[in-house]
């Protein structure tokens, strides 16, 4: 495939013109790390954004930063790191999960916004679509414009933000991103409680969440899933509970929680380092970097348990759960892993599954993302249309089926 | 501003529509008298007024649907609205539109303290949803002003915000599921009990849509644990200058406070003179900040701002000894409208945002706009996330004093987006600034939003003459104007 490389978004226009003249699809990519993720793109010609980089404007007492799309994230989280800031939204780096050979750099900010990823603070802090102020982008109408601002409170026309966030760069290419940052935690501490089953972790979880504990991370994890990241818990399930802030907060908090459980409840503490290896982890999916098949599921966090009980009942199964119970994910090889898991979804009350890492095959066969309804699916239908008539951008990368 | 002629068409017509509308509806959900529409003819944005062609009041989201349907097929407008608390002519109505006022859909469905969530009606204000969880610990975060009023749907359409959107956000961090009726009269359900979607992400997009894009039948929103503690602290500035530093300083060392509020000296004086709870009545700037969390957090936090704030020379600092004391400090920030409004005939509320940084430059701006065009400027401010509401002060009955405010006002938004800001920070666009939407966006930008619009209401049926200053056929929107051939840079392959 023959790739392109823009340095400056008038290129980046020019390409796309072409390309809309030509009739030809067009391949986007920051660092490829998440290249298989989605159905197949069937394109000739690619457009890497990695010279579309570097910082336009970093102001920490503005908690906000303008970058172009192809800057590495770890680029950014060492500069924000430096003035004790962070992206709350806690990116993942699937690096590892994906053991993508072709890419030795690290993911891409614009990759990380467009995929509208979020680790373990999605629960308590959002995703980047909460993060993402406004940005600069061509369309698939080879038309260079601009949506949001620079400044954190903003309702002046349509928030376009949230549309680029999680569309996989099907409706444009995005150039300059505007993040909201925050202060980073002092200290980050975790709570390890065992128990004897998902649901019962999943409890001591909700638990903790409709406290005033502001806990900022709530994890499930199965025993093997532990062990994987090296976490021996000495009981089928534990459920493991991030606390952060100041020294003195962190350590009242710790003593709340300690307080809500029975006296005979052991509760293991892991500090800093420790608990933030174990949350990089787990953001990033550690637990099962092994897998062929993984799926991304998100349910009201009170059915997850549930819903991976019932999956396990049908096939052999490996997963953990985070967003407090709301976020599934669930590693098999079974080739009809997808039915079992979109039924039960149904039976649970709803939410959405997707295909997050399988083989080519896999891809080009299934649903990735979850069938809509056919409502819902015609209005994507015409909002995608909107914004990439002629599909040059990235064409069946997250195209909906519609629900049967 | 104003609201676009209406067609003679449609008003010629108004019988056989009221007519139209009766043969599906129950008699009681329409108004058709001008004595019984006249409650309906503005809303927060009362200088406008404007009697609807007739005002629906369904009490059924089949009703809803049906309505809808039938505008659509006999080409009649929709101005939706919740509460008419909009302070930016969000639903104004149409002389040749129907208003679809969503009031009667007024009761919570489902409160799931498992989940963290409630599903409520779009006619539900936003203080009942706290009303309905607080005795279980809970509460709804965004608390626009307005909150006792306010209606759920109405915070969708606007994404309202309030004081405390610097740690929780604005509403569209809040919502976690909608159920929309579009003009086709379709029922959508976008989002749920779980988080994000799977597909894009269209619950954003509706939020703040100011409703042009679909009418809002139920909603689904996350629901917080109150803290443990909240306590707030009253510091006292000789300067408004000296107060939007000792701002800065303290995001700068790390804290984001639940609240951070800035009153210049005229509006803490029309609010002392209104509450009397102790304002220092003769400091420039007043600031309110209020920490919330774990009692020992709060407390030591807030021993690191009095010192950030003794720093930045502060005149006065006073802390919350109680919670009554607590509500004090922020009865006279919340009634600040009402208190200037006892100060002056009229006022104009304007909602810029600015980097914060830029708070002197737009202070020594405002006090010479003040200045040219004879009017007073009272002035609150979200100070954390540089959120200004300045309170323009004039008299309607004097001639041209309205229009020199509207004025005085447009050149203070100008000069928000000259500074690197944005028009509206939480009341919307509405008709107030929809002529200032080119300060902001260029044509392509605008042309490119109403491509989205025309995804969901292609023949701009639903709220028109809201937030596009022009607005285009969606048949010429949708055109594209490709030129093969024009190649400025040659080097580049072609396909």
């Amino acid at each position: 495939m023959q790739s392109f490389y823009p340095e400056k978004i008038e290129n980046l226009q020019e390409i796309i013109a072409n390309a809309v003249a030509d009739k030809t699809a067009l391949k986007i990519e920051g660092a490829a790390t998440l290249d298989a993720v989605g159905h197949p793109v069937m394109a000739q010609y690619s457009v890497n954004m990695h010279k579309c980089r570097g910082i336009i404007d970093y102001d920490p007492a503005e908690l906000v930063l303008v970058v172009r799309a192809g800057t590495p994230l770890i680029e950014i989280e060492a500069m924000l790191a430096s003035e004790n800031q962070f992206l709350a939204f806690e990116p993942p780096h699937f690096n590892k999960l994906f053991d993508n050979k072709s890419t030795s750099t690290s993911q891409t900010i614009g990759g990380v916004v467009g995929a509208g990823l979020a680790g373990s603070r999605r629960v308590s802090a959002g995703s980047a679509r909460d993060y993402l102020l406004g940005f600069t982008a061509v369309s698939g109408r080879a038309e260079v414009f601009k949506s949001g601002s620079r400044v954190m409170k903003n309702v002046t026309g349509y928030d376009l933000s949230k549309l680029m966030s999680g569309s996989f760069g099907t409706l444009a290419i995005m150039d300059e991103i505007t993040l909201k940052v925050l202060p980073a935690p002092e200290i980050v501490n975790s709570c390890v409680i065992a128990a004897s089953d998902l649901k019962s972790a999943q409890q001591i979880i909700s638990q903790v969440f409709a406290s005033p504990v502001e806990a900022s991370g709530g994890v499930v994890l199965p025993e093997k899933s532990a062990l994987a990241v090296s976490l021996d818990i000495g009981n089928h399930a534990a459920a493991i509970i991030r606390i952060e802030g100041i020294q003195v907060s962190v350590t009242d908090r710790i003593n709340q929680i300690k307080s809500m459980m029975p006296t005979t409840q052991e509760i293991h503490i892991l500090e800093n380092t420790e608990s933030r290896n174990l949350w990089r982890s787990v953001c990033d999916c550690l637990p099962l970097a092994d897998a062929e098949q993984i799926w991304r599921i998100s349910v009201p966090p009170s059915k997850g348990p549930a819903l991976f009980d019932a999956v396990s009942r049908s096939t052999e199964i490996s997963g953990f759960l985070d967003w407090a119970g709301g976020l599934v994910w669930i590693a098999g090889n079974n080739k009809e892993l997808h039915q079992i898991i979109r039924s039960q979804i149904a039976f649970h009350g709803g939410g959405h599954a997707t295909l997050f890492k399988a083989d080519i095959s896999l891809r080009s066969t299934l649903s990735v993302f979850q069938p809509l309804p056919a409502a819902l699916h015609a209005l994507e239908m015409r909002v995608r249309n909107a914004f990439d008539p002629c599909q040059i951008l990235n064409p069946m990368r997250t195209q909906p089926s519609i629900e049967i | 501003m104003g609201l676009p002629a209406p067609e003679e068409a449609i008003l010629s017509r108004r019988d056989d529509i009221i007519a139209g509308l009766k043969s599906f509806l129950p008699k009681e959900t329409i108004l058709d008298s001008l004595t019984s529409m006249r409650a309906y003819d503005a809303d927060g944005l009362s200088s406008y007024r404007q009697v609807p062609l007739a005002v629906v009041l369904p009490t059924t989201i089949q009703q809803v649907a049906s309505v809808m349907k039938w505008c659509k097929d006999n080409q009649v407008k929709i101005v939706p609205r919740g509460a008419g608390t909009s302070l930016s002519g969000g639903a104004t109505p149409l002389a040749d539109g129907i208003l679809l006022s969503l009031a009667k859909f007024n009761q919570i469905m489902d409160i799931d303290y498992e989940n963290r969530c409630v599903v409520a009606q779009p006619g539900v204000t936003n203080l009942a949803i706290t009303h309905a969880v607080e005795d279980a610990g809970f509460y709804y975060a965004p608390d626009p002003s307005s909150q006792i009023a306010c209606s759920i749907g109405g915070n969708i359409a606007e994404n309202s915000g309030g004081v405390h959107c610097l740690k929780y956000g604005l509403t569209t961090n809040n919502v976690l599921a909608v159920q929309i009726v579009t003009i086709e009269g379709e029922i959508i359900r976008i989002g749920g009990k779980h988080l994000d979607s799977g597909s894009l992400d269209l619950l954003g997009v509706l939020t703040g849509s100011e409703g042009l894009l679909g009418v809002v039948t139920e909603v689904t929103v996350r629901i917080l644990r109150k803290p443990s503690t909240q306590r707030a602290m009253l510091v006292g500035f000789e300067s408004a200058l000296d107060a939007g530093k000792a701002v800065s300083d303290v995001i700068s060392a790390g804290i984001i406070p639940a609240g951070m509020e800035m009153m210049d000296n005229p509006a803490i004086r029309a609010a002392e003179d209104f509450v009397n709870v102790g304002y220092p009545r003769d400091a420039g700037a007043l600031l309110i900040v209020e920490l919330d969390g774990p009692k020992v957090e709060v407390d030591f936090l807030l021993q690191s701002v009095e010192a950030i704030m003794q720093k930045a020379g502060a005149n006065s600092v006073r802390l919350s000894q109680s919670e009554q004391e607590r509500i004090d400090f922020w009865a006279g920030r919340k009634a600040a409208f009402p208190a200037v409004g006892r100060i002056s005939p009229d006022y104009l509320c304007m909602d810029g945002t600015i980097p914060r940084k830029a708070l002197p430059e737009m202070l020594v701006k405002m006090a010479s706009l003040s200045q040219q065009y004879g009017l007073r400027v009272a002035n609150v401010f979200h100070a954390g996330d540089g959120n200004l509401h300045p309170l323009i002060l004039f008299d309607a009955n004097v001639d041209g004093d309205l229009q020199r405010a509207e004025a005085f006002g447009a050149d203070i938004l100008r000069h928000c987006v000259k500074l690197g800001g944005v028009l509206t920070g939480e009341h919307g666009v509405g008709i107030e600034k929809r002529d200032l939407m080119g300060e902001m966006f260029n044509e392509v930008d605008l042309k490119q939003q109403q491509r989205l619009k025309c995804a969901f209401d292609p023949q701009h049926l639903l709220n028109p003459g809201k937030v596009f200053p022009q607005l285009h056929r969606c048949a010429e929107l949708g055109r594209m104007h490709v030129h093969h051939g024009r190649l400025p840079h040659p080097d580049l392959p072609r396909f």
